[in-house]
C-alpha cells in the first residue's frame, strides 16, 4: 500500500486534492484511509506512537475485501440474456425478437460466460488470499469484524438481485440493503482501527457507528449522482440503477409522490422512453431533496459519534471526510 | 434392529465353519432390507460381500464362540455397519442447522435452502461424516462418568460438530461456484442455483456460506485452527485456478495433477481432520496421523470421482458424464492412458472441442490400462489412510474401535462406489 494520506489541517489544499482523488475515484482507497486515520486519532489516546503493521495489513485486508465484492459484483446474470433469447416464461425485456438479435444474444452469452468465470475466480481468490492474511493477525475480533462484512455484503446483493423492480421497497430496506452493501465495510475499517489501536469498547463501537453513518451517508449520496451527474462523469449511462431495477433512496420518496413512477417501474421501462421519464418524475417529485436531507442526518450522526477522539488533525480529517462526501452533490 | 438379529443367529449356531458360512450368507440377506436409505447402500453390498466378511469374521469366532457376550461385542466390532449410519442422526443435526441458518439470515435464499438441503441428502454428506467419525476415532482418553468430564466433553463435541459444519459450508461453497464455472444446469438431480436465480445469486450465495463459515471459524477461538481451514480455503481456490490456468505441459503431467487433486479435494479434507484432532488437544503424532488419512481418503476419493467420470455406472468404460475431458480437463486415466499411448497427446493438443478428438481419445483409454491404474493409484492411497488410522495409539473402548473401524470402511467404499 503506496498509499500516505498527509494529515494535515482542514483547509490544506494538499489533503482537499487527496480527499478529491480518493472520492473522484469512485471512493477508492477511502476505506484503507479510514482505517489509517482512524488508527491514528486512536494511537494518540493509547499511547502507540506509530500505526502497527497490523494496521496496515488490516487495510490491505480491507482493500483486497472490497475489491473482490467488486469483482463479483461484475458476475452477470446470464438469466437475463436467456430469458430473452429462449423467451421463457419469465418477462421478456425485448418484445420482439429477430433472428440477428438472437444471434447478438449468443455471442453475448459466450462472451459473458467466459467473463463471469473469470470474475468469480478472481474474487474467490481475493477472499481466500484475505481470510488467510486475516487469521494471521490473530485477533478474533477484528477476524469476525470483517468476516461478518463478507456476509453482509452477500446478504446485501442476494437481497438487491431479488428485489428489483419492487415499488413497494421500504426506505428501511433500502438502509439495511445500503448498510449491507457499503456501509458494514466502512465501519469495520474504522473500528478494526481502533481495535488495532488497543482503545476500549466502548471507543471502538462509537468508531463503528462513525463509520457505518459515513457509509450510509456515502452510498446516498452515490445514489442521488447515478440520477443528477452525466454520463459523462459517471463513466456510466444516468439513471443505470433505476434502469436494472435497483430502487434507491431518490425513487422510494418520489415513490410517495407519484403513483404514474409506480406503474413505470412495474412496466419494468418496456416502453421507450419510460426510463427517461421516470428520472423526469423523480427530480419533479422532491425526490433528490430528500435523499440530500437523509444523507446530511446520516453526516450529522457520524460526526457525532467523533466526539470522543481528542481533538487534532486527525479528528478533523475525519469529520471532513464527511463533509466532503457530502460536497459531491452541492 | 439389524444387531439383534444378528445376535440372534450366532447363538443359532455358533461353532462351525458351516454355521459361519450360513450365517455370513444370512448377514448379507440381512443387508438387503435397509433400515433408512443410505447413499453407498449398493456400494456397501459390494464391499460387505460374503468373501471379504468371510474373511475378517472367521479369526473372531474360532477364538470367542464360547462366550456370548465377547461374541456379541465382537460381533458389534466386526458388524459392518454403513459408517453413515454410526453418526446418522448427528449429521442431520448439522444439515438442520445448515438450512436454519440458510433461510433465517437471508429470508430471500428460502429456495436456495432447499437446494443446500438437497447437497446434504444428494451429495453424501461424506466429509462431515469422516470428521465425526474421526472425532470418536480419537478419543482416547478412558471413559469418565463424571458430570464435570461430561460437560466438557459435550463442549468439545460441539466444537468438532461445528468444524464438520464448516467444512461442509466451504464445501458447497466452492460447488455453487464451479457450477457457474462450468455453466452447469443441474448439480445431482436438481436445477444447480445458477442455472435457477442466476449466476449473481449463486455467486453471493457461496460467498455467503464461505463468510458465514469464517464466522463461525473464529468463533472457535483457536487461531491454529483458524489458520489450518483458512489454508483449505485458499488451496480450494488455488486448485480452481490451476485447472484453469494450466499450460499444455502441466496439463499432461501426473505431478501437476496430483498436486492440483490435492489442493482441489484432499487439503479441505485434510485441514479438517487435523483441525479435529487439534480441538482435542491431541498430540503432534496424532494430528498428523488424522491429516494424513484425511489427505489420502481425499486422494483417493477424488481419483475415483475421476475414474467414474468415464465409466459411470459400468466397471468399464461406458456411460460416464465425460464431463471433464468434455471441458478439456485431463485426468488419471488419461494420463497413464498417454504414457502407454504417447500419440494420444497429439490428440489432445488438437483441442477436445471437437468430439471426433473426445471419441479418439476415448479409443486410447479403453485400449490402455489407464482406467485400471487409476484404480490402482486410489488404492494406494486409501492403504496409506488405513495405515494412519492403524497407527492411532491404541484403545479398548468399543465406541472408539467402531469409529475406526469405520473409517477403513470408508477407504473401501470410495474405492468401490460407481457413482
Amino acid at each position: 500500500m503506496k498509499l500516505h494520506f498527509k494529515i494535515v489541517g482542514a483547509e490544506n489544499p494538499v489533503l482537499m486534492s487527496a480527499a478529491d482523488q480518493i472520492f473522484s475515484a469512485g471512493g477508492k482507497r477511502m476505506r484503507p484511509a479510514l482505517v489509517f486515520l482512524v488508527s491514528r486519532a486512536t494511537a494518540e489516546m493509547t499511547g502507540l506512537k506509530e500505526i502497527t503493521t497490523k494496521h496496515r495489513r488490516l487495510a490491505e485486508i480491507i482493500e483486497m475485501i472490497h475489491t473482490a465484492s467488486l469483482i463479483h459484483d461484475d458476475v452477470l446474470d446470464e438469466s437475463d440474456l436467456r430469458r430473452v433469447c429462449h423467451g421463457s416464461e419469465q418477462k421478456a425485456v425485448l418484445p420482439q425478437l429477430n433472428l440477428g438479435a438472437w444471434l447478438l444474444c449468443w455471442k453475448e452469452t459466450v462472451h459473458q460466460l467466459y467473463g463471469t468465470r473469470v470474475a468469480v475466480l478472481a474474487g474467490d481468490f481475493l477472499f481466500a488470499q484475505s481470510s488467510w492474511y486475516l487469521a494471521n493477525l490473530e485477533n478474533i475480533e477484528v477476524i469476525k469484524l470483517i468476516s461478518q462484512v463478507i456476509k453482509d455484503f452477500a446478504s446485501g446483493e442476494i437481497r438487491q438481485a431479488s428485489s428489483l423492480f419492487d415499488s413497494d421497497v421500504k426506505l428501511d430496506e433500502y438502509l439495511m440493503k445500503s448498510y449491507y452493501k457499503t456501509a458494514s465495510l466502512i465501519a469495520a475499517s474504522t473500528k478494526g482501527g481502533a481495535i488495532f489501536s488497543g482503545v476500549n469498547g466502548s471507543v471502538a463501537e462509537r468508531m463503528y457507528e462513525y463509520g457505518k453513518n459515513l457509509g450510509l451517508s456515502f452510498q446516498i449520496v452515490d445514489d442521488i449522482l447515478d440520477f443528477t451527474q452525466s454520463a459523462e462523469q459517471l463513466g456510466k449511462p444516468a439513471g443505470s440503477d433505476l434502469g436494472k431495477g435497483n430502487l434507491t433512496a431518490p425513487v422510494i420518496f418520489a415513490l410517495e409522490e407519484s403513483s404514474k413512477l409506480r406503474e413505470i417501474i412495474e412496466s419494468e421501462f418496456c416502453e421507450n422512453g419510460s426510463l427517461e421519464e421516470a428520472i423526469e418524475l423523480v427530480m419533479q417529485c422532491g425526490g433528490i431533496e430528500r435523499a440530500h436531507q437523509l444523507a446530511k442526518q446520516k453526516a450529522d450522526l457520524a460526526i457525532q459519534n467523533l466526539i470522543c477522539l481528542p481533538p487534532g488533525a486527525c479528528r478533523s480529517t475525519l469529520e471532513e471526510m464527511v463533509l466532503y462526501n457530502l460536497e459531491r452533490i452541492d | 434392529m439389524l444387531l439383534s438379529r444378528l445376535l440372534r443367529l450366532s447363538r443359532h449356531d455358533r461353532s462351525s465353519v458351516s454355521g459361519c458360512r450360513w450365517l455370513l450368507s444370512q448377514r448379507h440377506n440381512c443387508f438387503l432390507l435397509p433400515i433408512s436409505p443410505k447413499p453407498f447402500g449398493d456400494s456397501a453390498l459390494k464391499v460387505f460381500g460374503c468373501r471379504e466378511t468371510y474373511t475378517w469374521c472367521l479369526p473372531t469366532f474360532y477364538a470367542d464362540r464360547t462366550n456370548i457376550h465377547h461374541q456379541s461385542s465382537s460381533m458389534v466390532e466386526d458388524d459392518q455397519l454403513d459408517p453413515f449410519s454410526l453418526v446418522a442422526d448427528e449429521l442431520s443435526h448439522i444439515a438442520n442447522r445448515l438450512r436454519a441458518m440458510a433461510v433465517a439470515e437471508v429470508p430471500k435464499l428460502t429456495s436456495a435452502a432447499e437446494y443446500f438441503f438437497k447437497m446434504g441428502v444428494e451429495g453424501k454428506r461424506f466429509r462431515p461424516t469422516v470428521l465425526l467419525l474421526l472425532a470418536t476415532a480419537l478419543n482416547v482418553r478412558l471413559p469418565q462418568p463424571t458430570s464435570v468430564s461430561k460437560g466438557a466433553e459435550a463442549e468439545l463435541r460441539s466444537r468438532q460438530q461445528s468444524i464438520a459444519e464448516i467444512t461442509e459450508m466451504y464445501h458447497v461453497a466452492s460447488l455453487l461456484h464451479d457450477d457457474i464455472l462450468d455453466d452447469a444446469d443441474t448439480r445431482r438431480g436438481i436445477g444447480s442455483l445458477n442455472f435457477v436465480m442466476g449466476n449473481k445469486v449463486a455467486v453471493f450465495a457461496g460467498d455467503f456460506l464461505l463468510s458465514r463459515a469464517c464466522v463461525a471459524l473464529a468463533s472457535l477461538q483457536n487461531t491454529e485452527v483458524v489458520s489450518l481451514m483458512s489454508t483449505a480455503i485458499k488451496d480450494l481456490v488455488t486448485g480452481e485456478i490451476k485447472q484453469m490456468t494450466s499450460t499444455a505441459d502441466q496439463r499432461y503431467s501426473m505431478d501437476y495433477y496430483m498436486q492440483k487433486t490435492y489442493y482441489k479435494t484432499a487439503s479441505l479434507i485434510s485441514h479438517s481432520c487435523k483441525s479435529i484432532a487439534l480441538l482435542a488437544d491431541h498430540t503432534a503424532e496424532v494430528a498428523l496421523l488424522a491429516s494424513e488419512y484425511g489427505k489420502n481418503l481425499g486422494l483417493a476419493f477424488q481419483v475415483i470421482d475421476d475414474v467414474l467420470d468415464f465409466t459411470g455406472t459400468s466397471p468399464s468404460l461406458g456411460k460416464g458424464s465425460l464431463s471433464d475431458i468434455r471441458h478439456g480437463i485431463i485426468t488419471a486415466p488419461i494420463l497413464y492412458a498417454m504414457e502407454e499411448f504417447p500419440q494420444l497427446r497429439a490428440v489432445l493438443d488438437q483441442g477436445l472441442d471437437k468430439p471426433e478428438n473426445i471419441e479418439i481419445a476415448l479409443e486410447y483409454v479403453r485400449k490402455s490400462c489407464g482406467i485400471q491404474r487409476a484404480r490402482e493409484l486410489a488404492a494406494k492411497h486409501a492403504d496409506l489412510a488405513v495405515s494412519a488410522i492403524n497407527s492411532l495409539p491404541e484403545t479398548e473402548d468399543g465406541e472408539v474401535r467402531k469409529s475406526r473401524r469405520a473409517l477403513v470402511d470408508l477407504t473401501q467404499i470410495v474405492l468401490t462406489r460407481n457413482k
